[in-house]
C-alpha cells in the first residue's frame, strides 16, 4: 500500500463551512475525505505528531482565524530597511519538504492550515498598516503561496491589496515554479517576487518534493519578462561537502540564465534558527544529518560559527560581484 | 530464548529486523531519495548519500480487542503463540508473533483504556517517547445507524468521539486502503436504538485512543471495526462476532504489515552501545551535561549510521585524572564526534 495522495482528507471548522473559499477548495478536491471538526487546533495541536510521518500523505485543515492576522517580522529574517516590517500567515505549513526548515520546529503537524476568511486578513492588514508611512509585508514565511496558489488564490489577493496600498511592499518568498498561477495578473510595482534557490545537489537531497534549479530558473526569467520584480534569496547556505564548489556553480548558472538587471537584489545568509525549533526538529527527525549538525547556540539562536559564517558569505558574495554590482548583495549578519 | 528476555539483550526488533529485509515493500533511504545520487555529476554529491543508512526496523504491533472471541481470528492469521512468563500476561490474554501482541481489554472504554496503557508500558519500555511507540490497532465489532452499511462491513474510523465527555481524537489516516471511513461514537452502554448520526458506535474506541495517545502518535493508532449490526438492539453472539472479524481478517492482516513495514523505526542505540556510554561517562566522571550531550551526538550518528564506536573507545585509553584533562579530551570526543557529522 502506498501513501495516499495530498489532501485526502480534508478537516473543516463548522464555522469555516459558509465561506466562499471552502466551498472552492471542497469543490477542487471532491473525492477527499471531510472530517469536521470544532476547532483547527484539535487537529493541527495534537502532541507527539510525526512530522515525518505526515509529510507523505498531507491533510489540509480549514479554518476561521479571529485573531492575530499581522505579527511584527522576525529577527532571523532581513527588513530590507524597512522600519515597519510586518508578516502575515493566512496559511500554516508548506508543501515542500525541506530537511532545514524551521516550520518543523515551530508547529506540532506537517499538515496545512489554511485560514478561508481572507478577507478579515486583508482588513486587518488595511487598518493595521496604515498610509503613508511605508512598510514591508511578507505574506509567504509560514508557507509557499506561490506553491498553492492554484488552490487559495491568496497572491492573487494580496497583490490586489498592493495595488491600493502603494506605500506597503509585498514580499512573496517561494521555491515554486508555478509562476503560470500570476499569468492573468498585471504586476504591481510594489509586489516583490522573492525566489529562494540553491545548488542542485542540496536541493536534490535537502529540499525534497520542491522544483529543480532549473524549473526556479525559467520561472523566474519568466516573472522578469512579465514585469515583476524579482529577488533572489541564496538563503540558507547549507555548509555541505565542497559547499564553495556547489554555490559557485549555483551563481554561475543563475547568471549564466538571467542578467544582472532582472534581479531586485540578492539575499544571502546562512542556515540559522532558533535552538528550541531546532531541539524540536531533533527529536522528531532522528535521521537527518542536516538537523543534527553540531551547530554553534548562543543566545538561543543556532547556526555557524561566527568564522564559517563570515567565511560562507564572504566567499558566495565574491562569486556574485563578478555579476551583480556590491549594492545589490544583501547579506544576513551573523546574529548569534 | 525467551522472547522478551532476547528483546532485552539484542535489543527490540532484532528478529523482526529480518522480516523487514525480505519484505518486497520495504525500500531504504537511499532508495527514497528524490534523484538518484548515480544520476548527479560526481562532484555535486554529498558525501553522505553514499553512505548506506542502517535498515529501519519494523515497528511492533499491539492489537487489542474487547472480547476473546473478536481476537480469536487475529490469533489464527498471525499465527501468534500465548505471552507467558510475563507480568503482562498475568493481568491479561496476550498472544505473540514476530512483533506482533494481541491482547483482550476486556468491555468498556474504561478496561480498554487501562488495559491498553498497562501493556504499552509494560511490553513496550520505551514507549515514553512518540519515536519508540508500537503501532496500536483496536479492531472490534460495532453498530452504525447508517443502515446503507452492508452488515460486516470493515470500516476505518478517522474520529472517534467519547460521547459521555465530547472528547474527539484523530488517528493520522496515512495509506491507501480499500476500505470505508467512518467515525466512530464510543458509548458506556450498547446502543439499541439508533440514531442520526451516520457514525459507527462502540464501547472502546475511545478509550482505546486516549490511552494510545497519551504514550504514542496519531500516526501509529489504526482503529478497525466491523460493522455488526444497525443499533437495533439485536444481540451479536460471540460466534457470529468471530465469524464478522474472520471475514475480514485478510485486509487487516494486510493493512496491519502494512502500516508497521511503511512507519518504521530508525535505528536506536542498542544496549551494548550504552553500556559503551555509561563506561565511558564513567572512565571519565562527565558530568550530567557532557553525559546527555554526548548521548544526543551518539544517538544522531547511530540513526544515520555514520560509525562512532571506534571514536567513543579510543576515548576510553585516555588517562584522564583531573577536571581539565577530562574537559579537553571530551572537548576533543565532540570534535572527532563532529567531523564523522559533516555533512
Amino acid at each position: 500500500m502506498s501513501y495516499l495522495p495530498l489532501f485526502s482528507h480534508i478537516y473543516i471548522e463548522e464555522s469555516a463551512r459558509s465561506y466562499p473559499l471552502t466551498k472552492r477548495i471542497i469543490s477542487r478536491f471532491q473525492k477527499a475525505t471531510q472530517i469536521s471538526i470544532n476547532n483547527y487546533k484539535e487537529v493541527f495541536n495534537r502532541p507527539r505528531q510525526r512530522w515525518d510521518h505526515q509529510k507523505h500523505a498531507l491533510k489540509l485543515i480549514l479554518a476561521v482565524r479571529n485573531e492575530a492576522f499581522l505579527y511584527p517580522g522576525s529577527s532571523f529574517v532581513p527588513n530590507f530597511e524597512h522600519a515597519r516590517f510586518f508578516y502575515t500567515t493566512p496559511v500554516l505549513n508548506c508543501l515542500y519538504g525541506c530537511e532545514y526548515c524551521y516550520l518543523q520546529g515551530m508547529f506540532p503537524s506537517a499538515n496545512i492550515v489554511a485560514f478561508v476568511n481572507d478577507e478579515d486578513f486583508i482588513r486587518a492588514a488595511t487598518l493595521e498598516i496604515a498610509a503613508p508611512s511605508p512598510a514591508y509585508l511578507c505574506i509567504s514565511y509560514d508557507t509557499d503561496l506561490l506553491a498553492l496558489e492554484n488552490i487559495f488564490g491568496y497572491c492573487e489577493r494580496y497583490i490586489e491589496y498592493a495595488r491600493s496600498n502603494p506605500h506597503v511592499t509585498i514580499e512573496i518568498r517561494t521555491k515554486s515554479a508555478n509562476i503560470e498561477a500570476l499569468s492573468e495578473i498585471t504586476p504591481a510595482p510594489n509586489v516583490i517576487l522573492a525566489w529562494t534557490i540553491s545548488p542542485d545537489p542540496v536541493i536534490s537531497h535537502y529540499e525534497h518534493r520542491t522544483p529543480t534549479l532549473q524549473a526556479r530558473l525559467a520561472a523566474i526569467t519568466k516573472a522578469h519578462q512579465r514585469g515583476w520584480r524579482v529577488r533572489l534569496c541564496i538563503d540558507p547556505i547549507i555548509r555541505v561537502d565542497s559547499w564553495q564548489t556547489h554555490y559557485g556553480e549555483l551563481v554561475r548558472e543563475t547568471f549564466s540564465q538571467l542578467t544582472s538587471d532582472a534581479i531586485e537584489d540578492i539575499s544571502i545568509g546562512v542556515f540559522r534558527m532558533p535552538s528550541g525549533y531546532l531541539r524540536a526538529m531533533q527529536e522528531s527527525n532522528p535521521t537527518s544529518a542536516i538537523v543534527h549538525y553540531p551547530y554553534t547556540v548562543r543566545n538561543q539562536s543556532a547556526s555557524y560559527t561566527p568564522e564559517q559564517h563570515n567565511e560562507m558569505i564572504a566567499a558566495v558574495s565574491e562569486q556574485l560581484r563578478q555579476y551583480v554590482p556590491q549594492e545589490k548583495i544583501c547579506p544576513v549578519p551573523w546574529q548569534l | 530464548m525467551h522472547e522478551l528476555l532476547r528483546k532485552a539483550v539484542y535489543g527490540q526488533g532484532q528478529r523482526t529486523r529480518k522480516f523487514a529485509l525480505r519484505s518486497s515493500r520495504f525500500t531504504s533511504r537511499i532508495e527514497r531519495l528524490p534523484t538518484p545520487a548515480a544520476q548527479l555529476p560526481a562532484h555535486s554529491i554529498p558525501r553522505y548519500a553514499f553512505a548506506i543508512l542502517p535498515q529501519p526496523m519494523l515497528r511492533d504491533v499491539l492489537i487489542v480487542t474487547a472480547l476473546p472471541c473478536e481476537a480469536k481470528p487475529l490469533i489464527d492469521m498471525w499465527q501468534a503463540k500465548p505471552l507467558r512468563e510475563h507480568r503482562c500476561a498475568e493481568r491479561f490474554q496476550v498472544f505473540h508473533a514476530r512483533g506482533v501482541y494481541i491482547a483482550t481489554t476486556g468491555i468498556g472504554k474504561m478496561r480498554a483504556a487501562i488495559a491498553t496503557s498497562t501493556l504499552l508500558t509494560g511490553l513496550f519500555p520505551n514507549v515514553s517517547s512518540g519515536e519508540t511507540a508500537p503501532l496500536v490497532v483496536n479492531i472490534g465489532i460495532a453498530g452504525s445507524s447508517d443502515a446503507t452499511i452492508p452488515l460486516g462491513t470493515l470500516t476505518y474510523c478517522n474520529k472517534i468521539r467519547d460521547v459521555a465527555t465530547n472528547n474527539r481524537t484523530y488517528p493520522d489516516i496515512l495509506l491507501r486502503h480499500p476500505l470505508r471511513e467512518i467515525a466512530l461514537d464510543t458509548y458506556d452502554h450498547p446502543v439499541t436504538t439508533p440514531t442520526n448520526e451516520p457514525v459507527a458506535a462502540d464501547m472502546e474506541g475511545s478509550g482505546v485512543a486516549q490511552a494510545a495517545l497519551t504514550l504514542g502518535s496519531p500516526s501509529t493508532l489504526c482503529i478497525l471495526k466491523v460493522i455488526s449490526d444497525h443499533c437495533t438492539g439485536v444481540r451479536i453472539t460471540p460466534e457470529q462476532a468471530t465469524a464478522l472479524i474472520a471475514k475480514n481478517t485478510d485486509t487487516m492482516y494486510e493493512l496491519v504489515e502494512s502500516l508497521r513495514s511503511t512507519l518504521p523505526e530508525p535505528a536506536r542505540l542498542t544496549p551494548e552501545d550504552k553500556v559503551l556510554l555509561e563506561t565511558t561517562a564513567h572512565h571519565a566522571t562527565l558530568s550530567l551535561s557532557q553525559r546527555i550531550e554526548l548521548t544526543r551526538r551518539v544517538s544522531a550518528l547511530q540513526a544515520r549510521g555514520v560509525p562512532w564506536n571506534g571514536t567513543v573507545t579510543e576515548f576510553l585509553s585516555l588517562p584522564i585524572s583531573t577536571k581539565e584533562a577530562r574537559n579537553n579530551a571530551y572537548q576533543r570526543l565532540l570534535q572527532q564526534l563532529s567531523e564523522a557529522t559533516q555533512l
